[in-house]
């Protein structure tokens, strides 16, 4: 008689582990990352792309318009290409001139409206715009790629495959605002249009056509020195260009300042996740594609770079796992007994965190029609969920405290490096920055992101007092207590996924997972960090161009 | 000057908590000016005069389920309170609350957690709200109250809601006086800072 296969449970994996920071800064994009699903949108829906304006000079000086229209309504990038002397080069957010700038603008401008664009986009935040932009950017050429690039192009030879990958993007933006910023619009002007009202949707839609502008800028340039010499890019070493990114701590307290967002965001990836694992079979077709999934991971690990020593020991460990890996799948059954969860259960056993996280980034890859529909619950009204029941009893408080947060009990605040950071914003740029609290002044100034340590003093607190005694009367007295009362309240029973598991003040903390975590969600890979608090990623890369899209090659 | 409502959010808050709020009612009076402005009154100048008056103001004491006050309350800490005890009153008696504007927005989120239109009488006159938390076209008007405020739900069918405004307009003297606020909840920067807060000199060599 056979024995019945038990069901895998359709349990999530337990925030306990995934928000833990260590898995959060393993964290590798997925098909329901936010620049896949805009490339989804745009095939489904056949977004037209054009370029109605292209006034760039033979040094490669001046501006484009790249139009999309959706159907129900247009957008444009507005580029401007502009001479940056060497010694104003900075690729970090301080900087205050950049090689090209960018507005996603709302319709299509007309000439007054691009000659305002053109006043104040390449002046970024010292500029000042209005509710027709949507978002805000700015990008310096790579210094190792562009000129070289063009140079090669002008030449009239194919530049080899080694020189594009070893660097892999033509610009670096440093910021892509938006909601807001700046008097641009805010985010509630995209609440009510699907095609832009997901998350981060018109910055990933920013980058995407400033992805075109670099490789036309660079073609352009390579005619314009080569003349009827020069060759274009050949369509294969073209699409192995993407973005790149160079992030800091700016990105870092978002996550725990929207933790709604956060909790959202991973919440749709572990369903995906735990909908797979759940799949009694899946058919050759699938497995074939999951198969190949696994080997396009193994190509984007075989020429990641860093010059991070604890990134390039993690990606060592990742090539060999991802081997690993892809034996493992090749001799999957994939008729039987559940073959996804047997895969995520082999690298959770075999494979290290990096390729653990990678396997479960790729195991939903072939599942399209399952998981899909995943990305609309990625949006959240947080406005919404601004609220707090008053009437709950203290000793409730503290139940839902040490119900959500047995993590934060363990870590021990009597060790000074246990609290030896503190965040700040710094005065001169208005920029999140960290201190070492025992080593620098502005401690006093510190902002509210010490959620471990500020809940546990928050709970020492509520043991002091009746425990019939309101939430709403406890903060009236103590209104210091009202963003952690709050905060208690809405992570500790419905958004679980919503808190990063760690502490954020500890003297061993690496900021920068916090930022990869955010920047796999965008799309991003090659994450390349600089030091422990900024790094570098591309994005779009092996891509297809808004022009190519179809709906094979986005979905 | 002409700001988005998440400019004016963000400023709002960040001036509150540099005036000596605490986080969590400085993201309170955050969000009050957004639904000032989004309702198209000047939130502005109210919301200095209180930054400015804000110590010599009483912070009321819950006894018995009723607030007290010895002088005139808080609008922050009244407001918060009035939100935080939403739907489980049909009225409430709240002392004289200064800078009653200050307390319309959380007025209007009370009715709209409660589902129910709220009318808000002050000493500076009275407001309607709609179930859906607007303000409705009513002028300012009604019994002006000496000594207390309320807030009850009202049987009235409110007058439509007003336009809602997408953008609001402030002077520029009082952007600079918000911005002076708001400037305290920043730590003035070092050479140490600059290179080590950010995480290095950041050359670009890529």
């Amino acid at each position: 008689m056979n024995r019945p296969i038990p069901e895998p449970a359709l349990a999530l994996r337990a925030p306990d582990e995934v928000m833990r920071l260590e898995c959060l800064g393993a964290s590798h994009p997925t098909r329901l990352s936010f620049l896949r699903t805009l490339m989804r949108r745009a095939a489904r829906e056949g977004w037209r792309f054009t370029r109605p304006l292209w006034e760039i000079d033979a040094e490669g000086y001046g501006r484009a318009l790249y139009q999309v229209d959706t159907g129900a309504r247009s957008y444009c990038l507005v580029a401007f290409s502009h001479y940056l002397p060497e010694e104003r080069r900075t690729d970090r957010v301080i900087a205050e001139a950049w090689d090209t700038s960018y507005a996603l603008y709302d319709g299509v401008p007309d000439r007054d409206e691009l000659d305002r664009l053109e006043a104040n986009v390449p002046r970024q935040e010292a500029g000042r715009f209005t509710a027709r932009e949507l978002t805000l950017s700015r990008a310096n050429k790579s210094v190792r790629l562009f000129d070289s690039l063009v140079a090669t192009l002008a030449s009239g030879v194919a530049p080899g495959r080694a020189a594009i990958d070893a660097v892999g993007y033509l610009m670096r933006t440093t910021a892509v605002y938006g909601n807001g910023k700046f008097g641009i619009a805010d985010r509630d002007v995209l609440r009510d249009r699907p095609e832009l009202g997901g998350p981060f949707q018109a910055e990933m839609l920013t980058v995407w056509l400033i992805r075109s502008f670099t490789l036309d800028l660079a073609e352009h340039c390579a005619r314009a020195l080569g003349g009827d010499r020069a060759v274009p890019l050949e369509p294969d070493l073209r699409r192995r260009i993407g973005v790149g990114n160079s992030t800091g701590l700016g990105m870092a307290p978002f996550l725990v300042r929207h933790p709604t967002l956060l909790h959202a965001w991973i919440h749709a990836r572990e369903t995906a996740l735990a909908r797979v694992r759940a799949l009694p079979d899946i058919t050759p077709g699938q497995h074939g594609h999951l198969l190949a999934a696994i080997d396009r991971a193994r190509e984007v690990a075989g020429r990641w770079t860093t010059i991070d020593a604890v990134q390039s020991a993690r990606i060592a460990g990742l090539r060999a796992d991802l081997d690993r890996l892809h034996m493992a799948a090749v001799s999957l059954d994939p008729g039987v007994d559940h073959p996804c969860d047997r895969l995520y259960r082999f690298a959770r056993v075999a494979l290290g965190l990096e390729a653990r996280e990678y396997a479960a980034a790729l195991l939903i890859e072939p599942f399209g029609a399952l998981v899909d529909d995943l990305a609309d619950t990625m949006a959240v009204d947080e406005d919404a969920l601004w609220r707090m029941d008053g009437t709950l009893p203290a000793h409730a408080l503290l139940a839902r405290i040490d119900d959500a947060y047995g993590w934060a009990a363990a870590i021990d605040f009597a060790d000074p490096a246990s609290d030896a950071r503190f965040w700040y914003v710094s005065a001169d740029k208005l920029e999140p920055r960290l201190g070492e609290r025992r080593e620098e002044p502005g401690a006093d100034r510190e902002q509210p992101l010490a959620i471990a340590r500020d809940v546990m003093r928050l709970r020492a607190h509520l043991a002091t007092l009746p425990p019939e005694r309101t939430v709403a009367e406890i903060v009236l007295e103590r209104p210091d207590w009202r963003h952690v009362v709050q905060r208690v309240l809405l992570l500790s029973r419905d958004h679980l996924y919503g808190e990063v598991r760690d502490n954020l003040l500890s003297a061993a903390l690496r900021p920068i997972d916090l930022l990869r975590c955010k920047l796999a969600f965008f799309g991003a890979d090659q994450f390349d960090p600089r030091s422990d608090r900024w790094l570098r990623i591309s994005m779009f890369r092996g891509a297809p161009f808004p022009e190519e899209l179809s709906a094979g090659e986005a979905a | 000057m002409d700001l988005s409502l998440n400019e004016v959010e963000t400023l709002a808050a960040k001036a509150a908590r540099g005036a000596g709020c605490s986080w969590g009612e400085a993201d309170e009076m955050g969000r009050a000016a957004r639904w000032l402005a989004h309702s198209g009154l000047a939130f502005a100048p109210t919301l200095i005069a209180f930054l400015e008056a804000r110590g010599t103001l009483a912070r009321p004491r819950a006894v018995d389920g009723q607030l007290e006050a010895p002088g005139p309350a808080c609008p922050l800490a009244t407001g918060c309170w009035l939100v935080d005890g939403a739907g489980a009153w049909t009225m409430v008696d709240l002392p004289d609350v200064a800078f009653p504007l200050l307390l319309l927005p959380f007025a209007a989120r009370a009715a709209h957690l409660a589902g129910r239109p709220l009318r808000f009488t002050s000493r500076e006159g009275a407001w309607t709200l709609t179930a859906l938390g607007e303000l409705s076209g009513d002028e300012p008007g009604g019994v002006r109250s000496e000594g207390q405020s309320r807030v009850a739900c009202t049987g009235d069918v409110p007058s439509p809601a007003r336009p809602v405004h997408r953008r609001a307009a402030m002077e520029a003297a009082d952007l600079r006086v918000l911005q002076t606020y708001a400037l305290n909840t920043c730590v003035p920067e070092s050479e140490g800072s600059r290179s080590r807060g950010a995480g290095g000199g950041g050359t670009d060599d890529d």
